[in-house]
């Protein structure tokens, strides 16, 4: 079941389009990661998810329920950890976890503990004194000790320092295992590597690319590093073969489609080494949006 | 363009729009003073005992500051001013110089600024450049409009326009000369402008007690506004007084410039408790606003308080001055108003109500804040509903404007029952509750654009007080029809206590307050959350 749904969900402003005809399918304890380049549409899709902003035409359901209408039965199972935020910077660190938690109304006090713990927090500090991984971390145990059923992240680890985006990817496993589903949106591709089953690309307000890791792989280019022992061949005419660089006497390209003219323009040229793997998700994303 | 101009420029466009408008501030209050004198005491007998009033009485000085040749347009001209106009002027100068120097600093923005090829030293001074000009802006206009009053009327001289202008405004320079120290000091805001208003309480403070007494009136040279008001402007121009002011800006403006750069970033040279173990729970929303907003009231509340109590002070002077005119008896006389110290009092709560209902559209203009800077996603993403959220905030509001408002009423009733009792506990209250409607219904106004337009919250309700700032202050003595009198939100008032509060119209006001505050409501229910 659909925990998760957006259907022909779109948001104008004037005349240009944030989000354009999303359609999103995200089932129950399913980790969603949500890439997309600065602008792509991403935090719109989030706040209309959450409600803060109404679409312009379509739908977006979380429960089966309505976000437009009832935002707040919503909010009841859901947790927000928004990526750039402001805290009122005169609480401590104390009292905004309270007072998130006393919104909320349901939270894990121990959990909670452990999580500050964790993630190295210092709550008796004021806001204000917080360095902005800080108050990301401030964000995130607020979010994750509610223990909520959807997680909504909007690039939750942005100012984290490396140990700290670690401590998140555990966390996230933990809710994981627990059968919490988690909408991620990130920048931090290798994040989105380790922890999503169903990775969805946004461009320009567009859903362009959505599936499993796997079966983007499969779709995507295999990129060959290929090495002559004199100068290289000119591959960039072999069909299916795109994206080629060379440096002296090395050629790296990408392959979409069969390997069989590629094979052909080889065989005759004095390679001394050929190394092939399938695309990471960087390469996926940088091959939909680097041009 | 070399980045010092730059961000010279930058200050400057920010704050020009502002600094204009106080400019008019200072000519339509002169010159409307100006006129409204000639009215009210048209022959020399009036004026002399305007002045022979005025000038005997303690209270009057401490309030308004020493009184000289009041028997004359320019003397009397001079005498009001000074006693509003350097405040006004010096309160905005000391909050601009503390935003543009620590509140940039604690939203990053000056960090960006200071990343440019420039120095922190000529960053500070490109920034304080910025705000002087917007200052001399304020100056010129007023200069041009009091010169011209000057060649109209022939009540005095052009040159004596001139220095008057230079007075008037020259608190700005000072005050927002001690507001770039004070933001070098400490590290947030707030603190920087508490302190900067501290001085400039202390100041008037110093300068009442000095001028309350001819015995110790010498301690008026301890306190900046002292400096001015020993200017006596348009009848005597004293020199001395406008030194010492400018000496002091130049002084505190090459202080703020040396710390500026002689600290870290962010960090202040008096260091901040940033821990706080025993901080008080907050675990619902009404209990976050007030402890956002508390503060502020509080802070409202004390400057009523202390207003209304130093008006209560003077009002035996004061009331003896109106007696003197007889134009003003016959006017109010045709009201039904006879008592002088209760028509007294009517015009200082009258003055008071324009600071609350500033107060009601600033708690709008705050809630705003909190929805632009992204504060209240935090709430509306938790079960509360946009309903709780809105309504809460109104709450206090509306409890924190009320406040404010009684303390007004029982500073004046403690003022007044020092010197002669004139005024009752009840009426005294009475006239502060009166002035809560009209407050709530700017409010309203300013939660209606909050609802639909949430960007205009600030600039829609400062320009309706301003306009009925100004047709209260122009509107009878330029006899303007009443239907454009009644677009005024202070001329729904009643004039209590000399009059007794409507209570019809009152409970009508607060009925449309409560339409509008509604309506905004609707229109915050419905719309997109507004970030920037």
């Amino acid at each position: 079941m659909g925990i998760i749904t957006t259907r022909g969900l779109t948001k104008t402003y004037g005349d240009k389009a944030a989000v354009k005809n999303l359609d999103l399918d995200i089932t129950e304890g399913q980790v969603f990661g949500f890439l997309g380049p600065n602008g792509a549409g991403k935090t719109t899709t989030i706040r209309m998810m959450l409600g803060l902003i109404k679409p312009s035409s379509g739908s977006a359901e979380i429960f089966g329920l309505d976000c437009t209408k009832d935002p707040r039965e919503i909010h009841k199972r859901l947790a927000y950890v928004p990526g750039e935020s402001n805290l009122w910077g005169s609480l401590t660190g104390k009292q905004t976890l309270e007072l998130l938690s006393s919104l909320h109304g349901k939270v894990d006090s121990a959990y909670q503990a452990n999580l500050v713990e964790r993630f190295q927090l210092d709550p008796s500090k004021r806001v204000r004194a917080y360095s902005k991984g800080n108050r990301q971390k401030l964000l995130l145990v607020a979010g994750l000790s509610t223990r909520s059923d959807v997680l909504l992240l909007d690039e939750p680890t942005s100012g984290l320092d490396p140990l700290m985006q670690e401590v998140f990817r555990s966390v996230v496993l933990e809710a994981k295992e627990r059968g919490q589903t988690i909408f991620l949106s990130s920048h931090t591709l290798s994040e989105v590597e380790v922890l999503c089953d169903l990775v969805g690309l946004l461009r320009n307000g567009e859903l362009i690319e959505i599936g499993t890791l796997e079966e983007m792989r499969h779709l995507s280019a295999l990129t060959y590093q290929i090495t002559f022992a004199g100068a290289p061949i000119d591959l960039s005419k072999v069909e299916n073969v795109k994206r080629v660089v060379v440096e002296g006497h090395r050629v790296s390209c990408e392959l979409a489609g069969t390997p069989t003219a590629l094979m052909q323009a080889l065989a005759n040229a004095n390679v001394t080494k050929l190394v092939a793997h399938e695309a990471s998700l960087e390469e996926i994303f940088l091959s939909h949006y680097g041009s | 363009m070399s980045t010092g101009l730059v961000i010279t420029k930058h200050f400057l466009k920010e704050r020009r729009m502002v600094a204009a408008a106080l400019g008019w501030m200072v000519a339509v209050v002169s010159i409307s003073t100006v006129y409204a004198y000639r009215t009210a005491y048209p022959h020399l007998t009036d004026r002399l005992r305007l002045s022979a009033s005025f000038s005997h009485d303690a209270g009057i000085a401490a309030v308004f500051g020493p009184a000289h040749s009041l028997e004359t347009v320019a003397g009397f001209t001079a005498f009001r001013s000074l006693a509003v106009i350097p405040l006004i002027i010096g309160i905005w100068a000391a909050l601009t110089a503390t935003k543009a120097l620590r509140g940039n600093e604690d939203t990053g923005q000056w960090e960006i600024l200071i990343s440019a090829p420039i120095t922190r030293r000529a960053a500070t001074l490109a920034a304080l450049r910025g705000i002087y000009l917007s200052l001399t802006m304020t100056l010129v206009i007023g200069s041009v409009a009091l010169s011209a009053t000057a060649l109209i009327s022939h009540d005095f001289k052009v040159s004596a326009a001139l220095f008057f202008a230079l007075a008037l405004v020259s608190s700005g320079y000072l005050f927002a000369s001690i507001g770039a120290v004070a933001s070098q000091l400490v590290s947030t805001r707030r603190t920087a402008a508490t302190i900067t208003g501290l001085v400039i309480g202390l100041s008037f403070l110093i300068r009442a007690v000095a001028d309350s007494s001819p015995s110790i009136a010498w301690v008026h040279w301890f306190s900046p506004l002292g400096w001015i008001t020993s200017t006596a402007p348009l009848t005597k121009s004293h020199w001395l007084g406008l030194s010492l002011v400018f000496a002091t800006t130049i002084i505190c403006t090459g202080i703020a410039i040396t710390l500026s750069s002689n600290r870290d970033l962010t960090a202040s040279l008096i260091p901040e408790r940033i821990s706080d173990t025993n901080g008080r729970e907050i675990k619902s929303i009404p209990r976050l606003w007030v402890k956002l907003q508390g503060l502020n009231i509080l802070s409202w509340g004390a400057g009523f308080f202390f207003m209304s109590f130093a008006f209560g002070l003077v009002a035996h002077g004061a009331t003896q001055a109106f007696s003197g005119s007889s134009t003003i008896q016959k006017t109010f006389g045709a009201l039904g108003i006879t008592k002088m110290s209760e028509l007294f009092f009517g015009i200082i709560f009258l003055m008071l109500s324009t600071g609350l209902m500033f107060a009601a559209n600033s708690h709008a203009a705050a809630f705003r804040e909190q929805e632009a800077e992204g504060y209240i996603d935090h709430l509306l993403v938790s079960p509360k509903s946009r309903t709780q959220v809105y309504l809460s905030r109104l709450l206090v509001s509306i409890v924190g404007l009320t406040f404010i408002a009684l303390m007004a009423g029982f500073g004046a009733f403690s003022g007044s029952s020092l010197r002669t009792g004139d005024l009752g506990i009840k009426d005294a209250l009475m006239a502060g509750l009166n002035m809560v409607p009209s407050a709530m219904v700017l409010f309203g106004v300013s939660l209606l654009v909050f609802g639909f337009y949430p960007r205009a919250v600030s600039i829609v309700g400062q320009s309706l007080l301003a306009w009925s700032f100004l047709l209260e202050l122009i509107g009878s003595t330029l006899k303007l029809n009443h239907y454009i009198l009644d677009t005024s939100f202070l001329h729904h008032m009643a004039f209590a206590p000399a009059a007794s509060p409507r209570g019809g119209q009152n409970l009508l006001l607060l009925g449309i307050a409560v339409v509008l505050s509604l309506a905004g409501l609707v229109g915050f229910s419905r719309r997109d959350t507004a970030l920037g």
